[in-house]
């Protein structure tokens, strides 16, 4: 059996049990999708009181929707797309920006960011300074490339997945996510040539 | 091997996607250091992403939510009553029909026969019965959320 087919399988069987009444079920699914829906709900809204409100309206989503899910895509995916409406709800209602701002696309000379030169101690410093640089450039980023660079890499989503997700065509989250990284990419140089002046 | 620099796609396309990279620009990254640095650079920013603390909530979810899941309404069960009466009355014109046919049937049969198959139905009837009331204590679990959540 593929491993596509096994995930579909413990899919429809946590399905199942859910809508049989079963709440340690939902529990399982909550907890095998928690990651998820965090890392949307944390790129996408600010405030810290509305996160909270937001994740317990995804799973109310979730639990009411259930037995309409078609197991067309994986269950995390499904729950990924209730998160990212619900999140896209929240910001039209508050007005808040999602979209991406083209911007200006201008080319930094680029030095190396790491230093062969450097001994180790120096090394992990600038480590842990370009990590620190790193994650305020992330969040300096607008909510949708953050989304869509945090699906990426950190819960390794594929192109396909993301634009589940998201709504949008796969090429487009692919041209955002490049655009994302080349973004962070010149923000993260910018800074890192205005600590070491 | 290609005499121009690679693009911001093609650079990042050679560190996530190398198999995409054709075989001119594969090469000429080998002896360009500028490219060399930008894709370098751009590898150090995806580590970094790849490395980074993922965020989490500091509350627990599934107990959040679980103490908010909607209690259906329980509305009359006519759908169950109808379906009974006319099983009910089903019965009843089989029996009124063909009662008489069906003790000519039986009466044929001997003791033991008969025995074996009324206890047959009987266990059957009352392995029935035991899952619904299963079914039920589980449906009532959920809707009122008495059950004790183990993770």
């Amino acid at each position: 059996m593929s491993h596509k087919n096994e995930i579909n399988l413990a899919d429809q069987q946590l399905v199942k049990a859910v809508l049989t009444g079963d709440r340690d079920a939902f529990a399982t699914m909550i907890k095998q999708s928690e990651g998820l829906v965090a890392q949307m709900i944390f790129r996408m809204i600010n405030s810290p009181g509305d996160r909270k409100d937001i994740a317990q309206d995804v799973y109310l989503k979730v639990f009411k929707n259930l037995p309409k899910f078609k197991f067309k895509c994986k269950l995390t995916t499904w729950i990924g797309q209730i998160t990212y409406n619900t999140c896209l709800h929240y910001i039209e209602k508050k007005k808040l920006v999602l979209s991406v701002d083209n911007g200006k696309d201008e080319e930094l000379a680029e030095d190396y960011l790491s230093h062969d030169t450097l001994n180790d101690s120096e090394e992990r410093l600038l480590e842990k300074e370009l990590k620190d640089i790193l994650n305020v450039a992330i969040d300096q980023l607008v909510p949708l490339y953050k989304t869509l660079i945090s699906l990426y890499h950190q819960e390794e989503l594929s192109y396909s997945e993301i634009a589940i997700v998201t709504s949008l065509p796969e090429g487009t989250v692919k041209n955002y996510i490049f655009r994302a990284r080349k973004i962070l990419k010149e923000n993260i140089l910018q800074k890192y040539k205005r600590n070491e002046l | 091997m290609s005499a121009t620099h690679l693009t911001e796609t093609e650079l990042q396309q050679y560190v996530v996607e190398p198999e995409l990279i054709s075989k001119q620009l594969m090469a000429h990254v080998q002896v360009c250091t500028i490219c060399q640095t930008k894709s370098a650079n751009y590898a150090l920013l995806i580590n970094g992403m790849q490395e980074a603390a993922k965020p989490a909530f500091n509350f627990d979810v599934s107990v959040l939510v679980l103490n908010r899941l909607p209690v259906p309404k329980r509305s009359f069960p006519w759908a169950t009553i109808i379906i009974s009466l006319l099983s009910v009355a089903l019965i009843a014109i089989v029996v009124v029909l063909f009662g008489s046919a069906m003790v000519t049937l039986f009466r044929g049969v001997s003791g033991i026969i008969l025995t074996i198959m009324m206890g047959i139905a009987f266990v059957f009837v009352i392995f029935q019965a035991i899952e619904i009331v299963r079914e039920y204590n589980r449906r009532m679990d959920f809707v009122t959320g008495e059950k004790t959540l183990q993770l």
